[in-house]
């Protein structure tokens, strides 16, 4: 009897407590569902704004799984590069380019482990460029991928890694992170607006989307264009290249990654145009050493590298009129990458063929 | 790490566990490393000198209190004063005066030789050295004793959620404060929390929002003329007043989470109805702090009429000045001095007729009206210095405010005027939204404080208004604009 007036006050607390805590829950649930409902509407205004990325992700998760052979990863110059269509029918294999804009190699990493989640490839091939070796923080091409990924520990691991701290609620959060669309949105429902666009409809994907995370471009790149970064410049000096710590923390994630899991990684340059190239080396960068850090990563790790730039150098494989820009492969350009790497893949005798 | 950052959330969230995790003795101790982490953060070399100018006026404020002589009290404080003043002179005003002083010996042909320096300002340093000041000449009057633990007293001066911006506190108000044995009060973290959004919400939903239509008109104002330039200058009134009140709403906030009571600072300002009373609501901690320790001690309103204005136009001359090393904020506390001497003047002209005739009568809510719309609209002109980059800037837009204000009552004129600074009609609901709610919650807390209203609401009532700040925060919040996250007056 003379307990019960504490244990009263203690539960009484635990009680209080327990309100408190579920009250905390309902707010943040409501606040998720508003966000949620809040986000679609704002999102679906973006109109043009539609993306490859959810399309690839679309059709990678419908998939069969353990049905694909050979995995590509990269920027744009992977998506641009290598057509798995092309892949396929050289190599008789299955193949599919998860390559994102301006993909750094800490989101090839986490786009590699949620392919795994799915896939047992036994190939990948990692696009290597250079200028995405760097801590640029944008925020448009990173969240491609991570909307369109399923939920999963690499979707995670992909928010706290790829993402920095202030990116993460607009990352989290499609109301915040579309709420420039808040005019648009008050003028569409004054029946003035852009109109919605709906998910994913094969009817009006984007045009250059070709499949299997190809996409193709078949402008052919204006002379004067490809080399305007150097325009003026009379004088030759080059820098060398500063290659980001935390970026090649991840390219080497990525080597480890495939070894734990038996995949035979290969290491790819995409060429630039080859105007371009040649006045990068004069004025921008020295390409030797852009090249010697990746072969002594290769080396070290006994992987194949191929770097496009220098072969295109010694064997002229390309001219500029393979080019879009001055840095991406056109759909004629693709072709023939993807034939020269193919065969290339074939001829070496490559593990899946073994194992065949 | 500003206040409205996710890095600034995750760096309270983990003190404020660590605070009320720990003994209650050892408590001021987080609080001091935490107080010193957030420092360090913007600057290392900075958080030394914060540390050797806290050092020494412990030091000083202990040798003042041992003191009985009042000449080596007065010593001591002296010692102190120069420290003080001397470090903001150095890092804030030298430059300031240097380019001035340079400017006449050129006009003279005298080559001027002294370079100037190449410092950052140190973060608050123009509100840290004012509360250690405050401090100081409190000991020196006897008002408290000096503190006696260093670490107590490095907390007060650098107490993070106050050290970027005020509120500046008075050591008896806020050194007993860490003294105090606290529990975690729930009441007291949902009233902070209160507070935390409604500054956010005046921060990022109204003050960031505005900061890019006034930008673009106050950066380039030679393009503009007109009626373009008073609606700019009447939004950075808003802009200003949501800025620092939201900062300082945030910072009252989040010491009343860790159990904290921190001076108001605001009160509600452009519904003042006179400019005296503007500054007994407007930046509270400031004006008091140049009342107790400038106004006074020159004489205050104890000396002659004419001494006394003088006094009122020093205050505010140096008030100006303590905001910025420019002309343009000396301007600016120039002209609300002006402002205080016409109204005493009129005040003593009217032999209190016009008091007489003020007294309650059917007209009085339109009388009231009246003057603050004239107390506003005064206040609002010396924004105009305030905000302006140069005295120049501030004089063309001085001399071209009135050019088209015919125009003022035609919509199509206002329309095409609203859409030269980027506001379209639906951008219009986005501004204007958010400042009706402003509005509103300020009709609201003549009564009430805003916790007051808000906690004593039924949990519908409490939950939407919840919702429709965060919401609003969300939708209309001009966030993802570098130029508009910086609190302005963290620049002080």
């Amino acid at each position: 009897m003379q307990n019960q007036p504490s244990l009263y006050i203690h539960s009484s607390k635990k009680l209080n407590h327990t309100i408190i805590i579920l009250k905390l829950f309902l707010f943040m649930a409501i606040f998720l569902l508003l966000d949620f409902w809040l986000g679609n509407e704002l999102k679906n205004i973006e109109g043009a704004k539609d993306t490859y990325a959810k399309y690839k992700w679309h059709e990678f998760y419908n998939m069969p799984e353990k049905s694909i052979d050979i995995v590509f990863l990269g920027s744009s110059h992977a998506y641009r590069s290598f057509d798995p269509f092309v892949f396929d029918k050289e190599i008789g294999l299955k193949s599919f380019n998860m390559g994102s804009p301006l993909q750094k190699p800490v989101e090839s990493y986490y786009v590699l482990k949620e392919t795994l989640e799915y896939q047992n490839p036994k190939v990948v091939v990692f696009d290597v460029y250079w200028a995405i070796f760097n801590n640029e923080k944008y925020f448009s091409t990173k969240i491609w991928n991570f909307d369109s990924m399923k939920p999963s520990t690499a979707k995670l691991g992909y928010l706290i890694n790829v993402f920095d701290t202030d990116q993460y609620l607009s990352a989290l959060f499609k109301s915040i992170r579309y709420h420039e669309n808040t005019s648009a949105y008050i003028k569409l429902l004054a029946g003035k607006g852009l109109t919605k666009v709906t998910e994913i409809d094969y009817n009006n994907k984007p045009q250059n989307y070709k499949g299997k995370g190809f996409v193709i471009e078949n402008k052919i790149a204006d002379q004067g264009d490809i080399v305007k970064e150097f325009k003026g410049r009379v004088k030759e000096s080059t820098s060398q290249f500063k290659w980001d710590e935390k970026q090649m923390r991840y390219f080497e994630k990525i080597i480890k990654l495939c070894k734990e899991k038996d995949i035979e990684l290969i290491l790819v340059t995409a060429p630039v145009a080859p105007s371009y190239f040649d006045a990068m080396q004069k004025y921008k960068y020295d390409y030797k050493d852009i090249h010697n850090k990746v072969k002594e990563i290769a080396l070290r790790n006994n992987l194949k590298y191929i770097d496009y730039n220098l072969k295109n150098s010694k064997e002229g494989l390309f001219s500029d009129k393979d080019f879009s820009d001055n840095n991406h492969l056109n759909y004629q350009g693709a072709q023939k990458i993807s034939f020269f790497l193919a065969k290339e893949l074939k001829e070496d005798n490559l593990k899946l063929y073994r194992k065949k | 790490m500003i206040f409205s950052t996710i890095r600034f959330v995750i760096f309270f969230s983990i003190t404020f566990l660590m605070y009320y995790t720990v003994k209650g003795k050892y408590r001021w101790l987080i609080l001091l490393s935490a107080s010193y982490f957030y420092y360090i953060s913007w600057s290392f070399k900075y958080a030394i000198l914060l540390l050797a100018t806290t050092s020494i006026s412990f030091v000083l404020a202990k040798f003042m209190d041992r003191e009985k002589n009042s000449s080596s009290k007065k010593r001591y404080l002296c010692l102190s004063l120069m420290l003080n003043l001397g470090i903001l002179f150095i890092f804030k005003y030298f430059n300031f005066f240097n380019d001035t002083i340079g400017l006449v010996l050129t006009k003279m042909n005298i080559p001027q030789i002294i370079p100037n320096f190449k410092l950052l300002m140190p973060l608050g340093v123009s509100f840290y050295t004012f509360q250690i000041i405050g401090y100081m000449i409190d000991v020196y009057r006897g008002k408290i004793r000096a503190e006696k633990n260093f670490g107590v007293f490095a907390l007060f001066v650098s107490f993070f959620p106050q050290i970027v911006a005020g509120p500046i506190q008075r050591g008896n108000e806020f050194l007993h404060q860490f003294y105090q044995k606290r529990q975690m009060n729930l009441v007291k973290v949902k009233e902070g929390l209160i507070l935390i959004l409604w500054g956010l919400f005046k921060k990022i939903a109204i003050s960031d929002k505005l900061a890019v239509y006034v930008n673009k008109v106050y950066d380039n104002p030679y393009d503009y003329s007109g009626i373009i330039l008073i609606v700019a200058t009447f939004l950075f009134s808003i802009q200003l007043y949501c800025d620092f009140s939201g900062y300082s709403d945030m910072a009252i906030g989040y010491a009343k989470i860790l159990g904290f009571e921190l001076k108001s600072n605001f009160d509600r300002p452009y519904f003042a109805k006179s400019i005296q009373e503007f500054w007994r609501r407007w930046h509270i901690s400031l004006s008091t702090w140049f009342r107790d320790y400038l106004y006074i001690p020159l004489g205050g309103n104890r000396v002659s009429r004419i001494r006394s204005y003088l006094n009122i136009f020093i205050v505010f001359l140096l008030s100006g000045l303590w905001h910025g090393a420019n002309w343009t904020y000396i301007v600016w506390g120039a002209l609300h001095g002006l402002y205080l001497i016409v109204f005493q003047l009129l005040k003593k002209a009217d032999n209190g007729y016009i008091l007489k005739k003020l007294q309650p009568n059917k007209f009085q809510k339109l009388k009231d009206l009246i003057h603050t719309v004239i107390t506003f609209s005064i206040v609002t002109f010396a924004w105009i210095f305030f905000r302006a980059n140069k005295i120049s800037d501030a004089i063309y837009i001085v001399k071209n405010l009135f050019t088209d204000v015919g125009y003022i009552f035609d919509i199509h004129y206002m329309g095409k005027v609203l859409i030269g600074i980027g506001l379209t009609k639906y951008d219009c609901f986005l501004v204007f939204i958010p400042i009706f709610i402003l509005f509103v919650m300020h009709i609201v807390q003549k009564e009430n404080t805003l916790t007051e209203f808000i906690i004593n609401k039924p949990l519908i009532i409490r939950w939407g208004i919840y919702y429709l700040l965060i919401f609003s925060i969300i939708l209309l919040g001009g966030y993802g604009n570098a130029e508009s996250t910086q609190f302005i007056y963290s620049q002080f």
